[in-house]
């Protein structure tokens, strides 16, 4: 068999392959961007309790620095306690919970700490 | 001069003042001090918290008082640290505990209750393979659940069996302020340490005060003016198996 045609055999099977595939994927959205997550608005505040865009990209490492100072150098009273989100984030299902499951992470900590 | 030598020279020095030695290791000791009116006199349920890094908590429990059937507090520490009790002792977590002391040579059983001894040489801590279990600046010894992986050696080393391991989580929160341990960590009392940061007494010595039978006297052993170190200086207190060396800071009268 000369060049050409085993090129050809090989177009047609990758094409076999790969059909079935690309058309599941499409039916599951995946070329699509899914939609932003409807986060719950916070309230008694217009305002978070750093920018709201710096709390988006850094409140993990926020929370898990004070955390360490919290509970090894026991200094309490800080600003930014896991609990004291809950003020004014009531609804931890309709806001972390949503961005956290669209964004794949899974903080552990509501398993011990109380976010209504 | 190492804390130990300090405080049986304290004892020594309280035997000359208030007591009369009598005999071959037997001291008469004027009319012990009342805890309960002490922890009254030093305020309440305020607490003197000192800058950090000078205070050294510590208890007394006089067991003259603490009686059988009494459980104030370990009640409060169940209902204050989400403590379950799920009717299966397998799964029971304890923070503090009523344990029974029958003499080896008779004599009344002794009812008293034990807890994490927050040793000064705390063994759990050296045995920890990721240092989870740390001594806070005030001499409590806690765990940060955060790091325990489960491994239990420190049950293994702790002489007072003061910890459990989370069998079972607990779905119940009787006290939404203080978190619940996830299943697989070690847990343990704290002093209640979010009540001390905060001035507050364990809930404990509160309840014990309030409800049981004022047994139970909280404070800082740094202190000299404070009610404990007094009633320690005035009345003899002993160390659950202080033969140990691991010099705990719960100190019990009449056992
Ligand atoms: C004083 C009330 C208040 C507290 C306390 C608070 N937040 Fe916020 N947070 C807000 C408000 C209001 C916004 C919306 C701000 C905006 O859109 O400009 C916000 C926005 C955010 C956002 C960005 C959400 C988005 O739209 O992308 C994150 C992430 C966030 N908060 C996390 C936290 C965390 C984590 C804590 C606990 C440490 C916390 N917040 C505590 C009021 C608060
Ligand atoms: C705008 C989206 C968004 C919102 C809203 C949000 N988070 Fe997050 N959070 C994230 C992302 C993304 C991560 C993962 C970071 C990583 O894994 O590197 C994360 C991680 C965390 C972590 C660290 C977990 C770990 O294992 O280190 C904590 C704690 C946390 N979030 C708490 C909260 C709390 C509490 C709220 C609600 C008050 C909240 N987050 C709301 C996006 C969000």
């Amino acid at each position: 068999m000369n060049a050409k045609g085993s090129i050809a055999i090989a177009i047609t099977l990758v094409a076999l392959i790969a059909a079935p595939l690309l058309y599941t994927a499409a039916g599951n959205g995946l070329f699509t961007k899914p939609p932003a997550p409807q986060l719950a608005k916070a309230v008694n505040a217009t305002e978070c309790v750093e920018p709201a865009g710096w709390m988006r990209a850094n409140h993990m490492n926020l929370l898990t620095h004070q955390r360490d100072l919290i509970v090894r150098e026991g200094e309490r009273g800080r600003k930014y306690r896991i609990e004291g989100c809950a003020t004014c984030h009531t609804k931890r299902a309709e806001f972390c919970d949503r961005c956290h499951s669209y964004a794949g992470a899974k903080p552990e900590c509501f398993d011990c700490h109380y976010l209504p | 001069m190492s804390e130990l030598d300090r405080r049986s020279l304290l004892k020594m020095g309280a035997a000359a003042i208030v007591g009369t030695v009598i005999g071959n290791g037997i001291t008469l000791y004027a009319a012990p001090a009342n805890a309960g009116e002490a922890a009254a006199a030093a305020g309440g349920n305020a607490l003197e918290v000192p800058p950090k890094g000078k205070a050294r908590w510590g208890m007394v429990i006089d067991n003259n008082k603490c009686t059988a059937q009494c459980t104030a507090c370990t009640a409060a520490c169940r209902a204050e640290n989400n403590v379950p009790v799920f009717g299966d002792e397998r799964y029971d977590g304890h923070w503090i505990r009523k344990v029974t002391l029958t003499p080896e040579r008779g004599g009344p059983e002794k009812h008293l209750p034990l807890l994490c001894n927050h040793c000064d040489q705390p063994p759990c801590q050296h045995v920890c393979p990721v240092a989870a279990t740390f001594t806070r600046h005030d001499g409590i010894v806690m765990i940060d659940k955060h790091r325990c992986i489960g491994c239990r050696y420190c049950m293994i080393a702790c002489p007072y069996k003061a910890r459990t391991f989370v069998f079972k989580e607990t779905t119940e929160w009787t006290n939404k302020d203080v978190p619940k341990r996830a299943h697989g960590v070690v847990e343990k009392c704290t002093f209640c340490a979010h009540l001390i940061d905060q001035g507050k007494l364990p809930a404990c010595v509160e309840a014990c005060g309030k409800s049981g039978e004022a047994a139970m006297l909280f404070g800082d052993l740094n202190n000299p003016e404070s009610a404990i170190v007094k009633y320690i200086r005035a009345v003899a207190t002993k160390g659950v198996r202080e033969d140990l060396g691991l010099e705990p800071k719960v100190f019990y009268t009449g056992i």
